[in-house]
C-alpha cells in the first residue's frame, strides 16, 4: 500500500471507495447491486441447506454463488477508481458470468429429468466454455484501459463471452419447451413452467444487461439487467412454496418474512443520513429477528399439522382394513350358512320321508327317535338361520316392510303366547296397556314382534321368581315399551356389552344353556332400523333388569 | 279341516291351547279328565287326540291303555302323548301302550305345538298313503335309481320336470313325487334343463335358482317368452340367499309359486303339487 501511494497511481476522477464500497454519491444502480447479491446469496444457500444432498439444491446454490459474486465483483468494479483493480475485477466478472448460464442449463436438465444432466452434454458444455477459459487471461479480452471514462477497452474477443451466453439461453430455452411437452403429471408440469420461466427471463435480463453495456459503454443502463433477479427470486420462490420445489418445505409466511426483511435491508444503503441508516439497521434486525420466531412457530404448526394428517391418514387405513376384516367374516358366515343349510335340509327331508314311511313301516321306537332327530335337526336349522341374519345385517341386506301398525295387537299377540310359559314357571306376566289407545306407528310387524318376543322370553329365562311387567306408553313424541323383570339381574360391567354379538349375561349359561347371545344384537339393528332406541337397566345382581326399547312416532307419515 | 281332542286338566293350559289350535284352523274339543276323554272319543270321530298324561279319575297311560285295548274303540285313532313328562322312559312306555307321538309341553311355545300337530297330522296321511300302495303287494318304486328319470308313459300320469343341481335334493323330491305318482324327469344344470324343458311335454317344471350354466331365473325368462312353454306351470325351489330376486320373480307373475328348500319338506311339496293340479283339473 506504502509503495503504491509513493508511486501516486493513476487513479479515475471519481471519488475513492468507503463505507461497505460505498462513494459519497449513490447511483441507484449501484446500490442495487447489495441487495441483490444479498439476495442471491441468501436464496442459494437458503435452497442448500434446506436439502444438502440433492444434486438440484447444489446446481441452485452453486448457480447464485456465481452470480452472487458476479455482482459483488461488480460492485467493487463499480465503486473502485483504480484502474488495475478494475482490470483484475473486470476479468474474473468475464470469466465467471458463462457459470451462471451453465449452472442454470445443469439445473433445468436435473429438474426436468431428474438426473443428473448426461456425460456427452457436460462435454459440450466444456467444450463450448474451454475457450473463455483459455482467452480470459490475455489482452484478447481487454485491450487496454481509457482512463477518461474509467473502462476498460474490450478486444475483439471479449465478445465470445456473449457468444456463449446466448447459446447457452437457447439451449435451454429449447430443453424447456420440448422436455415440458412430455411431462404428464399438470401439477409437476406448472412447477416447471416457473422455474423454466424465472431462468429464461433472469438470464436474458442478465446478458441482455451486459451486452447493452458492452455496446454502448452506458453501464449505467447495462447494471439495469441485474434487477432480473428479482424476476428469478419471485418465480422460484413462488415455486418453492407452491410446488415444494427443490423438496423446500417453504411456506407463504417464510417467504413473506424474507421479501419483507430484505426490502427492509435495501433501505439500509439507501439511507442518506447516518441517522436514518442507522435506524433502518436496528428495524432490520427486529424484522430479522421477529421475522424468525414467526416463521419458527408457523413451522412447528406446520410439523404439528403434518403429523396430525399422518395419523389421521393411518387411521383411514386401519379402519378401511377392519371394514374389510368384517366384510369377510360376514361374508364367510353367509357363505358357511348358506353351505350347512343344505345338508340340514337334506336331514329334515330325508327324516319326514322316513317318518311318513316312505322307506316303509317304523318301529314305533324308531319313529320317536327319528323325531328326535328332527327336531335337533330343525333347531340347529333355526340357529344357522339366525347366523344368515346376522350377516345379512352386518351386509345391510335386511329388508324391512313398514306398515302402520296397532302395537297393542302384537303385545295381545305375545301375551297369549308367554301366558303359558310363565304359567308354568309360576311367575306372574302382566301386561299393562294405557287406556286410549296407542298412536299407530309405522313399523316392520313381524320384526318388532320377534324383537319385543325375544327380550320378554328372555325375562322369563332369567327370572326364577317373581314378576314381569311389559308396560306400554304413549309420549308426545314417541311410544315406549318396559319389560320389567324380578331376575338374575345385569352387573355393571355387563351393561355395556349387552347388545353386542354373540355376547351374553354372566350367568346366562347357569339359567339357560341354549342361548346364543344374538338376540338382543339382531334386536338392537331392527330397533335401530325404525330410528328406535333399546336399552337395559338394572340396580345390579339379583335386583332384575328392565328393557325399554323406544319407537318413534311419526307424525307425517300418520297424517297422511 | 282336522278335528282335535285336548285332554288336559289345567283350565288354564286348556283354554290357551284351545284358543291357539282355534285360531289356526283346527276344530278343537277339550276334555277335562280321563273319563271325560274316553266318553268324548266314544261320541265322535277325531284326526287326533292330544292327551296329557296326569289328568283326575284316570291317568293318561290307563286312558291310553283302554284305547288300544278295547275293541269299542278305533285302532287307528292317532293319539300324541302331550306331556311335561319326557324322560326316555316316559315317552317309551307310551310308545309300547301305543301312542302314534309325543310332544313335550315345556319344549314348545303354543305356536310350536300348533306347527307340531300339523306336522303330526301331515305325517299321518303320508304313512296312510304309503300304508295302501304298500298293500297291494310289489311297489313300484323299488327297482328305480331315485336319480335317473322315471319312465314316462304317455297319457296317464301328470309329468314333472326337476332341474336341481344337489344330488340329495333330486333323489329326496324326486322321491316325494314319485311316491305321490307323478312322472318325474330330472336335470342337473340349467342349461340341459332349460332344453328339457322345451322339448315340451311336461305338466309342471320344479326349478332351483342357483344353478350351474343358468339360473332359475334366466330359464324362467327363456320358457315364458318361448310359444311352446309359455304356459306351462313353474315352481320355484330356491335357497333364501337369493330372496329380492325371487320376490320380484314372484311379484311378476312368471312362476305359479315358490318355496324354501330349507322350510317345505318333499311330501309337502308333493302335497302342494297335488293340491296345485286338482284346482287346476277343476278350474278347467
Amino acid at each position: 500500500m506504502e509503495s503504491y501511494a509513493t508511486l501516486k497511481p493513476l487513479v479515475c476522477d471519481i471519488p475513492a471507495p468507503q463505507f461497505l464500497l460505498f462513494n459519497d454519491i449513490p447511483s441507484l444502480v449501484y446500490i442495487s447491486h447489495i441487495p441483490i447479491f444479498i439476495m442471491a446469496f441468501l436464496l442459494g444457500l437458503f435452497v442448500l441447506l434446506s436439502n444438502w444432498n440433492r444434486l438440484e439444491n447444489r446446481v441452485f446454490f452453486s448457480a447464485m454463488l456465481f452470480f452472487g459474486l458476479w455482482v459483488f465483483l461488480d460492485a467493487v468494479f463499480w465503486a473502485a477508481n483504480r484502474p488495475d483493480v478494475i482490470m483484475l475485477v473486470w476479468t474474473i466478472i468475464v470469466l465467471i458470468e458463462p457459470l451462471v448460464h451453465i449452472s442454470l442449463l445443469y439445473l433445468a436438465y436435473v429438474l426436468v429429468t431428474g438426473k443428473d444432466m448426461p456425460f456427452s452434454r457436460k462435454l459440450i458444455v466444456s467444450i463450448i466454455f474451454l475457450p473463455q477459459l483459455l482467452i480470459v487471461p490475455t489482452t484478447l479480452t481487454l485491450s487496454s484501459f481509457d482512463i477518461a471514462n474509467c473502462l476498460p477497452n474490450e478486444a475483439s474477443f471479449a465478445y465470445y463471452s456473449y457468444f456463449i451466453e446466448t447459446i447457452f439461453i437457447l439451449w435451454l430455452t429449447v430443453f424447456a419447451i420440448v422436455k415440458l411437452r412430455i411431462v404428464e403429471d399438470a401439477r409437476k408440469h406448472r412447477e416447471l413452467v416457473y422455474v423454466m420461466t424465472g431462468a429464461v427471463v433472469f438470464l436474458i435480463s442478465f446478458t441482455g444487461g451486459n451486452i447493452y453495456g458492452s455496446i454502448t459503454d452506458n453501464w449505467n443502463v447495462g447494471a439495469m439487467g441485474l434487477f432480473g433477479m428479482i424476476l428469478l427470486a419471485a418465480f422460484f420462490a413462488y415455486s418453492i412454496v407452491k410446488y415444494q420445489t427443490f423438496n423446500v418445505k417453504l411456506v407463504s409466511t417464510q417467504a413473506l418474512v424474507v421479501a419483507l426483511v430484505l426490502m427492509n435491508g435495501a433501505q439500509i444503503f439507501l439511507a442518506k443520513t447516518q441517522g436514518n441508516r442507522i435506524l433502518t439497521v436496528i428495524t432490520f434486525f427486529l424484522m430479522l429477528t421477529l421475522g424468525v420466531f414467526l416463521v419458527r412457530a408457523v413451522r412447528f404448526e406446520i410439523r404439528r399439522k403434518e403429523e396430525l394428517q399422518e395419523i389421521s391418514n393411518r387411521l383411514v387405513v386401519a379402519n378401511a382394513e377392519l371394514r374389510r376384516l368384517d366384510d369377510a367374516k360376514s361374508e364367510f358366515i353367509s357363505i358357511a350358512s348358506h353351505q350347512l343349510r343344505t345338508p340340514l335340509t337334506a336331514i329334515k327331508g330325508f327324516v319326514s320321508l322316513l317318518l311318513e314311511g316312505a322307506y316303509g313301516k317304523l318301529e314305533p321306537a324308531v319313529g320317536d327317535t327319528l323325531n328326535k332327530v328332527y327336531l335337533a335337526n330343525a333347531r340347529l336349522m333355526n340357529l344357522v338361520e339366525n347366523l344368515l341374519n346376522i350377516s345379512r345385517i352386518d351386509a345391510g341386506r335386511i329388508q324391512y316392510q313398514f306398515a302402520l301398525t296397532k302395537l297393542e295387537d302384537i303385545l295381545i299377540e305375545l301375551r297369549d303366547i308367554f301366558a303359558l310359559a310363565a304359567h308354568e314357571r309360576k311367575l306372574k306376566l302382566s301386561f299393562v296397556l294405557p287406556k286410549s289407545p296407542l298412536p299407530l306407528l309405522s313399523l316392520d310387524g313381524p320384526k318388532i314382534r320377534e324383537v319385543i318376543s325375544n327380550v320378554i322370553d328372555n325375562a322369563l329365562k332369567y327370572t326364577e321368581h317373581g314378576e314381569i311387567t311389559v308396560m306400554a306408553e304413549a309420549r308426545v313424541d314417541r311410544v315406549i315399551v318396559t319389560v320389567s323383570d324380578t331376575g338374575v339381574g345385569i352387573s355393571i360391567d355387563e351393561l355395556p356389552h349387552l347388545f353386542k354379538k354373540f355376547e351374553r349375561g354372566k350367568d346366562a349359561t347357569k339359567v339357560n344353556v341354549s342361548s346364543t347371545g344374538l338376540g338382543l344384537y339382531v334386536g338392537k339393528s331392527f330397533i335401530e332400523a325404525h330410528s328406535g332406541t333399546i336399552r337395559a337397566k338394572s340396580a345390579g345382581r339379583g335386583k332384575g333388569a328392565q328393557f325399554i326399547m323406544e319407537f318413534p312416532i311419526n307424525r307425517k307419515n300418520l297424517d297422511k | 279341516m282336522a278335528k282335535i281332542l285336548l285332554v288336559e286338566d289345567d283350565p288354564f293350559i286348556s283354554e290357551i291351547y284351545l284358543k291357539k289350535l282355534g285360531s289356526s284352523g283346527f276344530e278343537v274339543v277339550s276334555a277335562l279328565t280321563g273319563k271325560d276323554a274316553l266318553r268324548t272319543i266314544r261320541e265322535g270321530a277325531y284326526d287326533l287326540v292330544l292327551l296329557d298324561m296326569v289328568i283326575p279319575e284316570m291317568s293318561g297311560m290307563e286312558v291310553l291303555r283302554e284305547l288300544r285295548t278295547n275293541k269299542d274303540y278305533d285302532r287307528t285313532l292317532k293319539i300324541v302323548v302331550f306331556s311335561n313328562l319326557s324322560g326316555p322312559q316316559e315317552r317309551q312306555d307310551t310308545l309300547t301302550a301305543g301312542a302314534n307321538g309325543f310332544i313335550s309341553k315345556t319344549d314348545f311355545t303354543p305356536s310350536q305345538v300348533v306347527a307340531e300337530v300339523q306336522r303330526y297330522l301331515d305325517q299321518f296321511i303320508a304313512q296312510a298313503q304309503h300304508a295302501s300302495q304298500a298293500e297291494p303287494g310289489k311297489q313300484p318304486d323299488v327297482a328305480v335309481n331315485p336319480l335317473t328319470d322315471t319312465l314316462l308313459e304317455p297319457g296317464t300320469e301328470k309329468k314333472i320336470l326337476l332341474i336341481e343341481d344337489e344330488p340329495v335334493f333330486v333323489e329326496m323330491f324326486g322321491k316325494a313325487l314319485r311316491d305321490a305318482g307323478y312322472g318325474v324327469v330330472t336335470e342337473r344344470n340349467g342349461q340341459s334343463g332349460l332344453e328339457r324343458a322345451k322339448t315340451g311335454g311336461f305338466d309342471l317344471v320344479i326349478t332351483d335358482h342357483l344353478l350351474p350354466s343358468l339360473s332359475g331365473k334366466e330359464i324362467i325368462q327363456a320358457l315364458r317368452n318361448d310359444a311352446g312353454t309359455k304356459s306351462v306351470p313353474i315352481f320355484l325351489l330356491t335357497a333364501s340367499l337369493e330372496e329380492e330376486e325371487v320376490k320380484a320373480l314372484e311379484a311378476s307373475g312368471a312362476v305359479e309359486r315358490s318355496f324354501l328348500k330349507t322350510q317345505v319338506t318333499p311330501s309337502e311339496l308333493a302335497g302342494i303339487v297335488k293340491v296345485f293340479f286338482s284346482t287346476e283339473q277343476a278350474q278347467q
